[in-house]
This record gives structure tokens, sequence and C-alpha cells, in this order.
């Protein structure tokens, strides 16, 4: 009977934990406890922490994965079983001539392998970008439009991290990847490292996530350090109306001429501006409700455990983790730096009309809590200041900004 | 879509001049792109703008407004508030107390706040 019992243990679970797996646990838990205890992106991170036990448990039937020889961990890859079938007589040769047809008769994979293709094929991130759009407000960014300079700018970080990463010995594609944490936009960040560098694609989310969540704290003294008294004080002019029709022309607009110039963040922009269409255009009210809820709700769940099934203790516990970390604020903060100092620019430039700096932060696309950190800067100087409006202008062009940075990413590097 | 042909020629590993001419061109894009659509919006917006507003006094004036309990201004405050909102044709028919205590501003700030806590 002892022997049995043996004989059992061998089958069960514990024979297959390693003290890597351990570690990856306690991991979890500060991700739980961070999203819980802490409120840190709660709706991403819990998943994503979920998703992060279930691949360091010896499951079976829940996910293939294994690491190739080059390094790379790969998860949800397939075993298909079939039969191979004889070419009709007759028909003309194949193009490729190692092409075969075979009758697929077993697809071997389970629940998180599926779930996780809706990333692995880039389904997600766009989907969720519908229901951003569906969610998402131009109006102070179309009322002022020259705030797009300001999440032009807040895309500093990205291209500086780019060079940082390079420094530390990653590879051109990984420095992209982890350079769009600055863009504070986890969908984007998740898009363009599932096609330059999957295998960092777990640490970059928990990186740009845990960040986008620590922006009140990131922020705020690098405004200060940017900023006069005296220039945190100004007042800007209150936005004008902006009418329906020139909320539907700008969602065309921007689709239009961002695709025009990276057509590799089409996937993105034109799920954002459509999402921004039904939303405006008045008479699709049950899509519009549906995207932003349901559909991003159930995205949001999805990417966050596909993400998380990613982070096994083999690939993340490796030191380009806390590499990826480390320049994750270096992304940041530059990013938040770039926009301030762009706003002192355009104020020298244009000394009639002035903007508070402090908006120049909410560039990075951390929607709506960067521009609430730049709300709450300017009534320290100001109680009765109200910055908020204003500065979701560079708020939302953030959004773009980091769509068109993905998108020359992924044209210059991504083939 | 064919990449730029000095674009298509980064290393795995580029060297620092070569990552800050990669940096300058990735910026350089990012302020085309949102720069253009700065331009056009601004265009579109000069046009949009100098069409005549329309007159909150078209919003008809209400008929059934207790004499006495609510001065012109506040009249007219509410129906242009009323036009804005709503648009088209309308008719108010009475301005009256609400039966419980409402705050919109603190609602409007609820609902700003939680819109995009999803991301």
């Amino acid at each position: 009977m002892l022997a049995s019992l043996f004989d059992f243990f061998t089958t069960t679970g514990f024979a297959l934990v390693t003290w890597k797996m351990v570690v990856m646990w306690g991991v979890v838990g500060v991700l739980l406890w961070l999203a819980i205890a802490r409120g840190f992106e709660p709706l991403l991170l819990v998943p994503i922490a979920f998703g992060a036990l279930v691949a360091n448990l010896p499951t079976r039937g829940v996910i293939t994965a294994r690491m190739d020889e080059n390094g790379v961990y790969q998860t949800a890859s397939f075993v298909l079983e079939g039969e191979r079938l004889p070419d009709h007589a007759g028909t003309p040769a194949s193009p490729a001539a190692d092409r075969e047809r075979v009758r697929v008769e077993r697809v071997e994979g389970g629940l998180f392998d599926f779930i996780s293709q809706g990333v692995k094929l880039e389904l997600f991130p766009p989907l969720i970008f519908l229901g951003v759009g569906a969610l998402t407000d131009f109006g102070p960014l179309i009322a002022m439009p020259r705030t797009l300079l300001l999440g032009a700018a807040a895309q500093l970080g990205l291209f500086i991290t780019f060079m940082g990463a390079g420094l530390l010995g990653f590879t051109a594609k990984q420095s992209a990847s982890i350079g769009i944490i600055g863009g504070a936009d986890g969908p984007t960040a998740i898009f363009l490292s599932n096609k330059l560098a999957p295998e960092l694609m777990g640490a970059i989310a928990v990186a740009a996530y845990s960040y986008m969540a620590l922006v009140p704290l990131i922020q705020p003294p690098i405004m200060r350090l940017l900023t006069t008294e005296k220039e945190r004080k100004i007042r800007m002019k209150s936005l004008r109306k902006v009418s329906k029709a020139e909320k539907l022309i700008f969602a065309l607009v921007v689709m239009v001429i961002c695709i025009l110039l990276v057509p590799d963040a089409s996937a993105l922009i034109a799920m954002l501006m459509l999402g921004n269409f039904l939303r405006e255009c008045g008479v699709t009210e049950r899509l519009v409700k549906s995207a932003q809820n349901e559909i991003i709700n159930v995205l949001t769940l999805f990417l966050g455990v596909s993400v998380g099934i990613t982070m096994a203790a083999e690939s993340f516990l490796a030191p380009a983790t806390l590499k990826i970390i480390a320049l994750g604020v270096v992304a940041f903060a530059f990013s938040t730096a770039g926009g301030v100092l762009v706003a002192k620019l355009m104020n020298v430039l244009s000394p009639h009309n002035p903007i508070n700096p402090l908006i120049g932060s909410a560039g990075v696309s951390a929607v709506p809590m960067a521009a609430r950190v730049s709300h709450n800067e300017g009534q320290k100087a100001d109680p009765h200041n109200y910055l908020l409006m204003h500065a979701m202008g560079p708020n939302v062009a953030g959004v773009i900004g980091t769509a068109v940075a993905a998108g020359y990413f992924l044209s210059t590097l991504g083939r | 879509m064919t990449p730029l042909p000095h674009l298509l020629a980064l290393a795995e590993y580029p060297g620092f001049a070569e990552s800050i001419a990669y940096q300058a061109t990735g910026l350089v894009v990012v302020f085309l792109a949102l720069g253009s659509i700065w331009a056009a919006m601004e265009l579109i917006g000069r046009c949009f703008s100098r069409r005549p507003a329309p007159a909150a006094a078209l919003a008809l004036a209400p008929q059934a407004v207790p004499n006495g309990t609510i001065d012109p201004a506040t009249v007219a405050l509410i129906a242009a508030a009323v036009h804005a909102t709503v648009g088209g044709p309308h008719r108010i028919h009475a301005i009256t107390a609400a039966a419980h205590p409402v705050d919109w501003a603190r609602e409007g700030r609820r609902s700003h706040f939680a819109s995009h806590q999803i991301r």
C-alpha cells in the first residue's frame, strides 16, 4: 500500500514543483496585494496575477509551454494530428513545393492555449481599443488641438528608453518593446511586445500596468522640478464647446492621417476611432454600450490572463525582468519631462495664450490618471485653478501618440 | 508596405549614433502625425467657429413658470442649458424644483473619473 501511495505521489503535481515556481508564487502574492490592497490597476493586475499563478503550477491540459533553444518561452502552441492527403491527380502543382494537404483530426490544446490566441493573433489589444475609443471624449483635445503636440512630446521617454535598453544589452526589437512602457498604454505595450519581443511580454505588461498605477507618485516630483511656482499658477482660457460634427470629423481625420503615415498602427487606430465614432454619432447606442462594457470587460479579463500565462518562472525570473522594471521608470520619467518641457517651449513661442506646463505631463496616456495628477498639482499651487479638462486634451492625444510610436517601431523593426 | 531603406539597415544591436538617428526619426514621425492632425483640426475648427452659434433664445420660453418664483435670468439660463443639451426643436413646459436634492456637479465628476478606469 505504501508503495502504491508513493507511486500515486509521483503522478501528483507536488513532484513537479520547483523552487522557481515557489518564488513566482511570491511574485503573484505581491501583484495581488498591489491590486487588492493598494488598488493598483486591479482590473488588469488581478487577471495577470492569476494567469501567472496558473503558469507556475504543474497544470495539465490547461496550457502547452516550452522553452526554445534560443531562449524564447513559447506558450499556447498547438499540436495538430491528422492524416496526410494525397494530391488530386491532374491538379496544377502547388506554388510551394513543400505544401501538404492534411485533414486535421485532433487539436491538442488546453483552455488557455485557445484564450491566448487572442494575444498571439493580436486580437485583444485592438478590440480593447474599440472600448477605449467608446469611452473617450476627445472634445477637450478638439477644443484645443495644439495640445496634440504635448501628446507627441510625451513620447520622448519611449525613444530615450530605446537607447537605454540597447545600452543594457537588449536587441533593437526588445528595446522598442521596453520603450513603449513610457507610453503608459497597456494594450499598445502588449500589442507591440507580442510582435517584437514575445519573450518579454509578461515583464513588460506587468511593468507597464504597475507604473501606470504609480503615475501619481512618479510624475509630481518631475513636474515640480521642471516648473516654477508662477508657471504652475497659469490659468488657461475656458475650452470652447465642440459640436458633434467636429467630433465625427476628428475621428475620421485621425484615422486617415495615422493610417496613411504608419500603416502598422492601423489595427489600433482604426478600432480606437471606430469606437469613438460609434460614441459620437449618437445613433448606435447599443453598440456603444457593448463596447464600453461587455466587450472591453471580457477582453480585459482574457488579456490579463493571457499575459499572466506568459510569466512562467523560466522566463520571468531573469535579470532582464529587473532591467525592464528599472527602464520602465526611466521611460515614464522622460515622457513626463518631455510633455512639461514642450509645454514650456510652446509658452515661449506663443506667450499671448499660455499653457500651464503641468498639463504637459498628462501627455503620457494613462487616462485619466495623468490628467488628474496635472489637475491636483495645479490646485496645490492655486486652489481655484481647474486644469482637469485642459489636461484631458494631451492625455487623450497621448493615446494616439503611443499608437503612432508603436506603428513606427513595427514598420521599422517588425519584419 | 516597404520600410525606408536606411531604417531597414538598423542593426540588431545598433550603435550610439545609429540609435540617436533612429530615435530622432521616430520622434519626428510622431510629431508629424499629431502635428498634421492639429493642423487639420485647427482648420476645421475655424470653419465651425465661424458658423453663427444657434441662438439659445430659439428655445421657447417656458409656459408654466410660476409667477414670482423664478427670475427671468435664471429662466433664460435654464432654457439655454436645455437647448445645449437637447438640441433641435423643443418646448419647455415647466420648471420646478427637484423633488429630491441632486448634485449634478458631483455626478458629472464621478462619471468622468470612473469612465476610463477600465484600462
